[in-house]
């Protein structure tokens, strides 16, 4: 008997939409106005941010100790030391072992799996919704299919974090102390969170066909609603110590921790990294599911095994994109505030020592953009009505291959005297101004609104509109295009090049606007245009050449690596220091390794990760053998 | 000449909407549209 008829048979309908309302409103409406600063224990008023300075760096005096305990008051003096001031020798060496290397790549491997297994939920979830407003068990089915590819992530993200646990906690134990003087509560929430976590996943996996029908199916709605709330929580703990690392608050000049966890989780990192974590994770997820649609449909033995997983490819490239087209903009926020928070540490990432891993970044972003275009280009050959369109993919390519070659055109070069010379100075005449922001802002806001033109594209493609103004509605969907590319190129040009930095760097602000204005406009006239639309025939689901389907093996990778180079990025800011200009790293490794080296720790980490999540691809191959054998 | 007239309106008010969301945006950063060198 399912569980689902029982609970069906004993809820009259009334009380089970009241309870589905109460359940849903809980945790609409109740978890965010709980303020997380009522929970914890308020610290003594004029909490200083500390910013960048060399003071913590200083070797410890009697004298300057005496000073820094006399300025304190006894109660902290007692409960909250400051922040050790270390000598080679208080690191443990492992023979054989670098510590920083195995930490790094524990905590990048952690950090992959962790990534994806917090983003599957939030589209599953979503997906579920889908399948059950529309009643298409399609959905159903693919939601199912993506939550179980998560379920075997799920246990190697648990083993990668634990890993990671005992690599600093045997190579850093007086940073680990540290941060468990600070932290130790969220420490303890997390290790709960984390039991809630599993609990929601393994109902809501296992529970899937039980909770199939009426009331059961909204009880399991909450639960993966529920499992997105606990992971997301679960995700911004974390996300407070990686950002209290950056940019500490709630702590004095010395470290002393003022007594107020709230501020030192709400630090002022905490919110942007947040953002991007959440954003880039759904996109992040979405590569990863479409490789295992591609792998599944490149091994798929019958033309309706090929038809599904090619729309699953499609549905998890779409949400892939979905998640991209905002990303950059999450991005350009994360970086204006770790300049607003230290111009020191701002340069030291764009201008500094990590330019150069900007480039490679630009290159990989332009993988991405150019592999989620000619997947959408050749899933156009699905639709008998795509002929119509086909012309206008030349002009696309044209111009995001134009935008992307900005994109990663670098300021400076690494140049001998002799080069030098032949150039006529360190900038180049002509590709020299492609070199700064505002050009490079302009080519992909313009690089993003090509692909969004290529999405739409592709959507209208098999559908014939019915509605009477659809010609006035195509000729105002081509005036916001040409007028939005019209305004992000007087932005970039004039107030890039002409006026001062701060028009400069305000004016990006205005290109985002516009960008985002095209993408909800155009949406919504097309959901109106689109009404009712009739279609050219029916769509050819599996008719995809197998070269689209590597496409999607190359967002995946893309992804992957882009990942761990720009997280090697961001930890890195902090150079020499544990915690930002408070605890300082004195361990034999506290150095900045030169970009090469960088690159091939997290090639191997990226070359690992993709191991094992072919081994996931496999395992989930086996257990889908097993059901099918059984059915 | 229908799409035409609508494409040309369209452009005329997009014109406007974006001119509008620059000034309101560059008010918003404490700047006006016109750079005082």
């Amino acid at each position: 008997m399912r569980l689902s008829s029982v609970v069906n048979r004993e809820i009259p309908i009334a009380k089970r939409w009241s309870l589905t309302a109460l359940f849903l409103s809980f945790f609409l409406f109740a978890l965010p106005v709980v303020k997380p600063a009522d929970f914890f224990p308020a610290g003594p008023a004029g909490i200083d941010t500390v910013y960048a300075s060399e003071e913590a760096a200083k070797p410890a005096t009697p004298a300057a100790e005496g000073e820094a305990k006399a300025a304190q008051p006894e109660e902290k003096k007692k409960e909250y030391p400051p922040a050790p001031k270390l000598k080679e020798s208080d690191y443990p060496q492992v023979k054989y072992i670098n510590g920083r290397i195995m930490t790094w790549m524990a905590a990048q491997l952690h950090l992959w799996f962790a990534a994806f297994v917090l983003a599957v939920p939030i589209f599953v979830f979503i997906i579920e919704a889908i399948g059950m407003a529309t009643k298409d068990k399609r959905y159903d089915k693919l939601a199912y299919e993506f939550i179980k590819v998560s379920l075997t992530a799920y246990s190697i993200t648990a083993v990668f974090g634990g890993l990671l646990l005992f690599t600093l906690i045997v190579f850093y134990p007086d940073f680990m102390k540290y941060m468990a003087n600070i932290f130790s509560p969220t420490f303890l929430a997390y290790a709960l969170l984390f039991f809630a976590e599993s609990a929601c996943l393994y109902i809501y996996y296992y529970g899937w066909h039980a909770m199939e029908t009426g009331f059961g199916k909204w009880a399991h709605l909450t639960v993966g609603w529920m499992l997105n709330v606990v992971g997301t929580m679960l995700m911004f703990f974390a996300n407070a110590w990686v950002t209290f690392m950056m940019s500490p608050h709630g702590v004095d000049a010395n470290g002393v921790f003022e007594g107020n966890l709230w501020a030192a989780i709400h630090n002022h990192l905490w919110n942007p990294i947040n953002l991007h974590r959440v954003i880039a994770n759904v996109a992040y997820g979405g590569s990863v599911v479409g490789a295992y649609a591609a792998y599944k449909f490149l091994s798929a033995r019958t033309q309706e095994d090929r038809a599904h997983y090619d729309w699953m490819g499609y549905t998890a490239n779409f949400i892939a994109i979905a998640a991209l087209l905002p990303l950059p903009f999450a991005g350009y926020w994360l970086i204006a505030e770790i300049y607003a928070y230290s111009q020191q540490m701002g340069i030291t990432a764009m201008g500094g020592v990590f330019a150069w891993l900007f480039i490679t970044q630009a290159v990989l972003i332009g993988a991405l953009f150019l592999s989620a275009n000619y997947y959408l280009w050749c899933g156009m050959e699905r639709s008998k009505g795509a002929v119509k369109y086909t012309k206008y993919i030349k002009y696309i390519a044209f111009v995001i291959v134009t935008c992307f070659l900005v994109w990663f055109t670098p300021h400076t070069l690494i140049l001998t005297p002799g080069e030098l010379k032949a150039l006529g100075g360190p900038y180049h005449k002509y590709l020299g101004p492609l070199g700064i922001m505002p050009a490079k802002n302009t080519a992909v806001n313009i690089m993003l609104l090509f692909t969004f033109l290529s999405f739409m594209l592709y959507q209208r493609c098999n559908k014939i509109p019915t509605v009477s103004w659809a010609s006035i509605g195509n000729a105002l969907q081509i005036a916001i295009f040409v007028t939005a590319i019209i305004n992000i190129g007087i932005l970039g040009i004039y107030y890039g090049y002409f006026t001062n930095t701060v028009y400069k760097v305000a004016s990006s602000v205005l290109q985002v606007a516009s960008t985002l204005s095209v993408i909800i406009l155009c949406t919504v006239i097309n959901i109106f245009m689109y009404k009712g639309a009739k279609e050219v025939a029916p769509l050819q689901w599996g008719k995809m050449p197998d070269r689209s389907q590597y496409a999607l093996f190359l967002l995946a990778v893309s992804f992957t690596w882009l990942m761990g180079l720009m997280g090697y990025i961001r930890s890195a800011l902090r150079q020499h220091w544990h915690v930002y200009t408070v605890f300082r790293d004195s361990s034999p490794d506290a150095y900045t390794p030169t970009i090469g080296y960088a690159a091939n720790v997290v090639t191997v980490a990226t070359i690992l990760f993709m191991a094992f999540v072919i081994f996931i691809f496999w395992l989930s191959t086996l257990s889908g053998k097993k059901e099918a054998a059984h059915r | 000449m229908k799409s035409i007239v609508s494409f040309v309106v369209a452009l005329a008010a997009m014109a406007v909407f974006f001119l509008l969301l620059d000034v309101a945006l560059f008010n918003a950063q404490g700047l006006s549209l016109i750079f005082k060198g």
